[in-house]
Formats: C-alpha cells, sequence, structure tokens
C-alpha cells in the first residue's frame, strides 16, 4: 500500500517537472546555455526517476489504449519469468488468465471514463503457473487531456494468496472439529451423530466435489455421500476403543486431479482425520458408559428419585410403574403427592426406612426408602431409592397370622399332651401300685406259711412228730419254697411287660456271686445226687463288675434250676466262668435231656416249655429264662443255647465288663 | 448256738400281727429284746421311748407307712440306728420312694425264713459292732 502511494506521489512530481520545462523552454529559447544546464537536469531528473522505476518492488507497466504494454519494468518481467523487452509490444491479455483478461477489459472501459480500478489479477507465468497479484490501475492523459493509455502497479501477493488459502484451510478445519465436537456432545442416536460427522469432515476438506468419506463402527458402514468405486489419497484411521479396534474412519477422494499432489500430501487433513477419530473414540466410550448407566438406572427394580426442596425433578421409570403415573405427573411435583407420610426433615442418612406411600389411583403401597445427599445440575439435592416391599409386608402379615395360629395350635396341642402325660403317669403310679400291691398281698399270707411251717420243720420240732406227718409236714415247706420262686417270677415279667423293671447296679464280685449261688443249691444236688463243677477260668480270685446282683443271682438261679430240674439223677452240672477282653461269659453245661435244636431259639420266649417224651411235666410256668433273658440283655449282655456233644444243653451268657 | 446278750433291744414294725408275732418268738427265742409297733405312729413313738438297737421295719402299714418312719429315724443325727428293711415290696419299689443308702439291709419276708432274718441282723449288728456274743 505504502509503495503505491510513494509511487503515486513520485509520479505527479515527475508529470508537475515536464511541465514547468517545457513553459521555461517556449518562454526563453534562445539561451542556449540555460537549455544545456537544463537539459542536463532533466537528463538527471530522467535518469533519477528511471531508476526509482527500475528499483521498485511493484511491477510496472503501461499500456496503450489497446492494452499493448508499451513499458514494463523490470521487476515485473521478472516475476513473470520474461525479459522486460520481451514483454513489450505484446498485448496485455496475453500473460492473465481468461477471468483477468475480462476483468483487465472492464478496467479499461473504466478509465476511460477517468476511473482508477483497483483488483486481483491472476497473471501467467512462462512456465505456466498462475501468479496472484492486486493491481492498481490509474488512466494517462495526453497533453491535451486525451486518454493515451494506463498505467499499472502489480504487486506480487501469490505468496500472500497461499497463505490466505492455508489459513482458510485450517479455519474450516478448525470449524469442522468444533462441529464434530458439537455432533458428539448431543444426545441423539449413535447412527445419526456418526452420519453428522462423516458429513462434516467432507466439508475441511480441499476439492470438495470429490471427497468421500466411510465410517466403520461395530460391524456397520457409514457412507458420505457414498462409497466410491476406487479410492485416491484415502486417509484412514482405526477405532480403538477401550483397547479393543472397533471400527475405523476413512476419508479420500473418488478422482485423481493433477493439483492434488501438490498439497503437500494432506498433512493437515491427516491431522485432522485422526483428530475426528479420536473424538469419535472418545464419544463412543463415553456413550458405551452412559448406556450402561442408562440402562441400569431404567431397569433398576429400584425407583430412583432426586429431590430438592421436596420437588421432584428426576424419576426413573419404575416410579412410573410403582406409582402408577405418566411422566409429565410427575416432574416438579411435591414429593408429598406420592410420600405423604415422607418426612423432608429427617436426615439423607443412607439408611432404610419403612415408609407409606400412594400411587395415582390412591392406592395404599408399603415401601423401603433409603435418602442420601446428592447433587443435581450442581445444586444440592436428595437421592431417594425405594423399593416396594408391599409383597414383602403381605408376606410377613401372613407368616405372622401363620406363627400365631401355629402357637394356638401348639398351645392346645401342648396341652393335650400335657394331660395325656399326666394320665399316662397315673397308669405308670397306677401300675407300680398294682405290681406293689400284688406283691404285697401274695406275699404276706405265704410268709406267714412259710414262717410257722419253718418253726416245724426245725429239728426240735420235727422230732416230736410222728411219721408220717413228718414227711408231709416237709412237703409242704419245700413246695412254699416253688410257690414263692412262682409268684417272684410272674412279679417281675409282669414289671417287664409294663416297663417297670430296674436295676440297682452295683459293684459286685461275680465269682463270690456264682459260688454263693451253687452253694444254696447244694440241698436240690445232692438230693438228686449230682454232680456239680465250677471251673473258674478267670485266673483270679475276685472278679468285680458294676451289675444288678440280686438279679444276676435271678439269672444264675433261673438257669441252674432248670439244669437241675432236666437233668437225671447221677449227671454232672458244669458252671465255668470265663474273662476274655471286654466280656465275661458264664456257661452253664448240662448232661440233661437236652433240647432238640429247632427249639433251641424259642427257649427263652415267655411260658415256653419244651415237650417232648422224656421230659415229662415238671413243674414251674416256663417263665425262668425268659426273665434270665431279660435281665441279661437289660444289663448290655447277650444268652444264648446250645445243644452239647453228650446230648446235654448248654446255656452262656456275656456280661460286657466296660459300660 | 450262740445266744445274744439281752441288752440288744430290736423293735420290729409290722402291721400284720401273724407275721409280727412269728418274727417276735423267733427273735426272743435267740434272746433278743423285742418291742413290736403294728403301725408307723406307734413305732415312731416307740423309737424315741425304748429306743432300739436296731429296727426291723415294714413299709405298706395304714396311716404312716415305712418311709416316714425310717425318715424320722434317719432325722436324728445323734444316733444312728441300723434299719433292716422286712417288706414284701420289691428293691425296685423301695428305691422308687427311698434310697438303699439309708438303710442297713432289704429282706423280703417271703424270701427269708424267721431263722435267716435273724441271722441277717446279727451280721448287720455286727457291722455296727453292737452285737456281742
Amino acid at each position: 500500500m505504502s509503495l503505491i502511494s510513494r509511487f503515486k506521489g513520485a509520479k505527479t512530481k515527475f508529470a508537475k517537472k515536464r511541465l514547468t520545462l517545457s513553459l521555461r523552454e517556449s518562454l526563453s529559447g534562445a539561451h542556449a546555455e540555460t537549455a544545456k544546464q537544463a537539459q542536463d537536469c532533466l537528463a538527471a531528473s530522467h535518469r533519477m526517476y528511471q531508476d526509482l522505476v527500475e528499483m521498485a518492488h511493484e511491477g510496472i507497466t503501461r499500456v496503450d489504449p489497446e492494452d499493448n504494454l508499451t513499458f514494463v519494468n523490470r521487476q515485473f518481467a521478472r516475476s513473470l519469468g520474461y525479459k522486460a523487452s520481451e514483454l513489450v509490444g505484446r498485448s496485455v491479455f496475453s500473460i492473465v488468465t481468461k477471468a483477468t483478461a475480462a476483468r483487465m477489459k472492464k478496467g479499461t472501459e473504466m478509465r476511460r471514463k477517468g476511473v482508477k480500478s483497483r483488483y486481483e489479477a491472476t497473471l501467467i507465468h512462462r512456465d505456466g503457473s498462475l501468479k496472484q497479484f492486486l493491481l492498481s490501475a490509474s488512466p494517462m492523459y495526453g497533453t491535451s487531456h486525451e486518454f493515451v493509455g494506463s498505467m499499472g502497479v502489480y504487486a506480487d501477493v501469490t505468496e500472500q494468496k497461499a497463505m490466505e488459502m492455508r489459513l482458510n484451510r485450517k479455519v474450516k478445519q478448525i470449524d469442522t472439529l468444533y462441529r464434530v465436537y458439537e455432533h458428539a456432545k448431543m444426545p441423539r442416536p449413535l447412527g445419526v451423530v456418526l452420519n453428522d460427522i462423516i458429513r462434516e469432515i467432507v466439508e475441511a476438506f480441499p476439492f470438495r466435489q470429490f471427497v468421500h468419506s466411510k465410517l466403520i463402527f461395530d460391524g456397520k458402514t457409514y457412507c458420505y455421500p457414498n462409497e466410491p468405486k476406487r479410492w485416491f489419497h484415502k486417509i484412514q484411521f482405526p477405532l480403538v476403543i477401550a483397547g479393543v479396534k472397533r471400527g475405523s474412519l476413512q476419508v479420500g477422494y473418488s478422482k485423481k486431479m493433477p493439483r492434488m499432489s501438490s498439497l503437500d500430501s494432506f498433512k493437515e487433513e491427516h491431522k485432522l482425520t485422526r483428530n475426528v477419530a479420536e473424538i469419535l473414540c472418545k464419544h463412543m466410550h463415553a456413550r458405551g458408559v452412559l448406556d450402561r448407566y442408562h440402562e441400569i438406572i431404567k431397569k433398576s427394580f429400584t425407583a430412583i428419585i432426586i429431590l430438592s426442596q421436596d420437588k421432584i425433578l428426576y424419576v426413573n421409570p419404575r416410579f412410573y410403574r410403582l406409582f402408577q403415573c405418566k411422566e409429565k405427573e410427575v416432574i416438579g411435583r411435591s414429593i408429598f403427592t406420592f410420600l405423604p407420610y415422607y418426612n423432608s426433615r429427617c436426615v439423607a442418612d443412607g439408611k432404610v426406612k419403612e415408609c407409606k406411600g400412594k400411587t395415582m389411583e390412591g392406592k395404599d403401597i408399603d415401601l423401603a426408602i433409603i435418602t442420601q445427599r446428592s447433587s443435581y445440575h450442581g445444586k444440592p439435592a436428595v437421592l431417594a431409592r425405594i423399593n416396594n416391599i408391599s409383597a414383602l409386608k403381605k408376606a410377613q402379615g401372613r407368616l405372622s397370622n401363620f406363627n400365631r395360629e401355629l402357637k394356638k395350635t401348639v398351645k392346645e396341642k401342648t396341652l393335650h399332651l400335657e394331660e395325656a402325660n399326666k394320665r399316662l403317669q397315673s397308669l405308670n403310679q397306677l401300675k407300680d401300685e398294682f405290681i406293689a400291691i400284688t406283691s404285697h398281698e401274695l406275699r404276706s399270707p405265704l410268709t406267714s406259711i412259710r414262717g410257722y411251717l419253718s418253726f416245724l420243720v426245725e429239728e426240735d420240732s420235727l422230732s416230736q412228730i410222728s411219721e408220717p406227718y413228718r414227711d408231709y409236714l416237709v412237703r409242704a415247706y419245700s413246695t412254699t419254697d416253688a410257690l414263692n420262686h412262682l409268684i417272684n417270677n410272674i412279679l417281675d415279667v409282669s414289671r417287664l411287660d409294663m416297663g417297670r423293671f430296674h436295676l440297682q447296679k452295683q459293684y459286685t464280685d461275680l465269682i463270690k456271686l456264682t459260688s454263693n449261688i451253687l452253694d444254696s443249691l447244694s440241698f436240690q444236688i445232692s438230693e438228686k445226687r449230682l454232680e456239680l463243677e465250677f471251673d473258674n477260668q478267670t485266673g483270679h480270685e475276685q472278679l468285680i463288675i458294676h451289675i444288678d446282683s440280686i438279679r444276676m443271682s435271678q439269672v444264675l438261679r433261673n438257669i441252674l434250676d432248670n439244669s437241675v430240674k432236666f437233668t437225671n439223677r447221677g449227671k454232672k452240672i458244669r458252671v465255668t466262668i470265663k474273662h476274655e477282653t471286654n466280656l465275661v461269659s458264664v456257661v452253664v453245661a448240662d448232661q440233661g435231656v437236652g433240647i432238640p435244636k429247632a427249639k433251641l431259639e424259642q427257649i427263652f420266649d415267655k411260658f415256653m416249655q419244651v415237650k417232648t417224651t422224656q421230659t415229662k411235666y415238671k413243674g414251674g410256668v416256663g417263665l425262668g429264662l425268659f426273665i434270665a433273658k431279660r435281665i441279661v440283655e437289660l444289663h448290655g449282655g447277650r444268652i444264648e443255647a446250645a445243644k452239647n456233644s453228650d446230648g446235654g444243653t448248654s446255656i452262656s451268657f456275656h456280661l460286657p465288663l466296660q459300660e | 448256738m450262740a445266744r445274744i446278750s439281752k441288752n440288744i433291744k430290736v423293735m420290729i414294725v409290722e402291721d400284720n400281727a401273724n407275721i409280727c408275732e412269728m418274727y417276735a418268738i423267733t427273735f426272743m427265742r435267740r434272746g433278743f429284746t423285742v418291742y413290736t409297733a403294728s403301725d408307723g405312729r406307734s413305732a415312731i413313738q416307740k423309737y424315741h421311748n425304748k429306743k432300739p438297737d436296731i429296727i426291723l421295719l415294714d413299709i405298706m402299714m395304714p396311716q404312716v407307712d415305712g418311709y416316714q418312719v425310717l425318715n424320722e429315724v434317719r432325722k436324728d443325727v445323734n444316733t444312728y440306728t441300723p434299719v433292716i428293711m422286712l417288706t414284701n415290696l420289691d428293691a425296685d419299689d423301695f428305691s422308687r420312694e427311698s434310697r438303699l443308702e439309708n438303710i442297713d439291709a432289704y429282706l423280703i419276708k417271703s424270701h427269708h425264713s424267721p431263722r435267716e432274718v435273724v441271722d441277717k441282723t446279727i451280721e448287720v449288728l455286727k457291722i455296727n459292732n453292737i452285737a456281742v456274743d
């Protein structure tokens, strides 16, 4: 600008000078010296101005009215790759583009009318490249003010233009990026966002009409405006989200243009595409996270509400279902519409509280509510989570009802059981009393009979009685023994049957107990002339075990009574005591009439007596071995019978040593 | 047959007169001093008055039974008087009401002849250092 104005100034001065000189010439033409001086001066001035014109940085031209170049300065010729002499005489249109030529013609017309013009002109370099110039053209007049041509000053703005273009591209790219950001920010369906973005990105590319963009994401392809058959200068970036490649962004050309190669291999576009791809990745990631949270909130079985000053700001879909209402009925309303008993002053402490709620239809529901301090759009708010516990409450109600019923029933049953128990107890008592009274009543007369008879069978008295009464007396006395035995057995059986049989255990020497029993049998033994052998195989004199001594004596007594009863005169009975690791065994083996093998098992049954031809009725009711078996079993032992090799029977019982 | 010092006092508590007499005869023949009581109340009275050396005690008696007599005798902490239960109840029935540790012997009347009862009594007396030959 400053150059042009300076040049303008110089030109005006130059015109004035010439005017003054010609005046002087005409006034004093004769004065030769002065004229010579003046001529020298003029030549110096001419040289000076010529230098000025040649040295200028702008191109300076002069054209005649037909727009043929009449003068070009060196700068002008150089900037187009010519020599000044090559250009002079040529039409100016031969070195400009068509568009500029048209513009120039218009300018010439204007200048004829005395109007200066200033515009951008595109000139063609000798090598064919285009150069941008800012052209200031002004009309030139002859001495008689006729139009003699124009003078043009060309300022080279090619670089400036290129800069401008680059700047424009940059602005476009930034603009595109900004818009891509905007798209990515908008909460719209993914497809719409991606379509918008690929549309935006092509805007930033030069040769706009041939640009195509393509985006592949999660198997779906988005193209704008369509997918070209062939790609040229394709720029491609992968879309990697959270370390997983999920697609790619591609931008390129469907046509190859010769001028494309001059665009420094799309460095800027590369950068842009990469930035867009990065934005896309971030957007997808954020969208994924958001979608996840959105899904959780949407599908949650807990109603979620955000409140501020008891006004509802947000609810999730579950809330609508819970309270049977629509979205527009909820937002902005007071929480008390739905929770009439909500206490806004209660601390939002994150603890579960139970609360009654009311649906839009006025139905009461039981709720569990948790409130927490939170914020909504930067302002303090309360986050409330509500669960429907109506079903739970109902179930609880039913359960407590059921419990009540159950308790009632149990109480009734317990009462019945207690009564039954009482009855059973009294029954047991009756049984005990029955046994006690029976034994007492049966034994009392027997005591008298036996006692008084015992006086008579004592030797002093017996000697005073004559035969055969003496024998009768002895028989009567010994029969009372049998009767006593029978009564005891019957009482024991009834005790066993009624479950009123108890052991009185104490530590007892089994060897002494056995030999005492054998001693007490000596009368019957000697009467039957039997041989009795006691074999102590324990290796000890004593064998202390924890048993009911009276009952154990009864066992031995009952077994031996049987043996004595069924063993014929002169035969042998052998009693053996053995001590094994944790068992004590007592075996009573006789040489009696023996028991058939088939009957061996049955001899311990109640009222069992084996009847064969050899065994006539020998008295007794068959209770002895039954009682013996039961007593042994009550001691935790077992009893068994076996046939001896010599035909007799052996009864053995085994008692555990440890309890 | 060893004669026992007349100083030994035996109290027979028995409601059945026949049986009571039977034992009384036997003990007297053996030289004991015999007191008899036909029910629990007189037995307790006689225990306090006569201070017997040993008691033969029946259980089933009218009004005051043998258990009550036993309790009364065992209440006296100054003297220990041996007690032999002489009854027709089984030991099972007895241990429902009292404990075998409270007594010195348990005899069933129908099992033991009067002579055996006296023998057992002497045995108990010897154990308690009362009997003198």
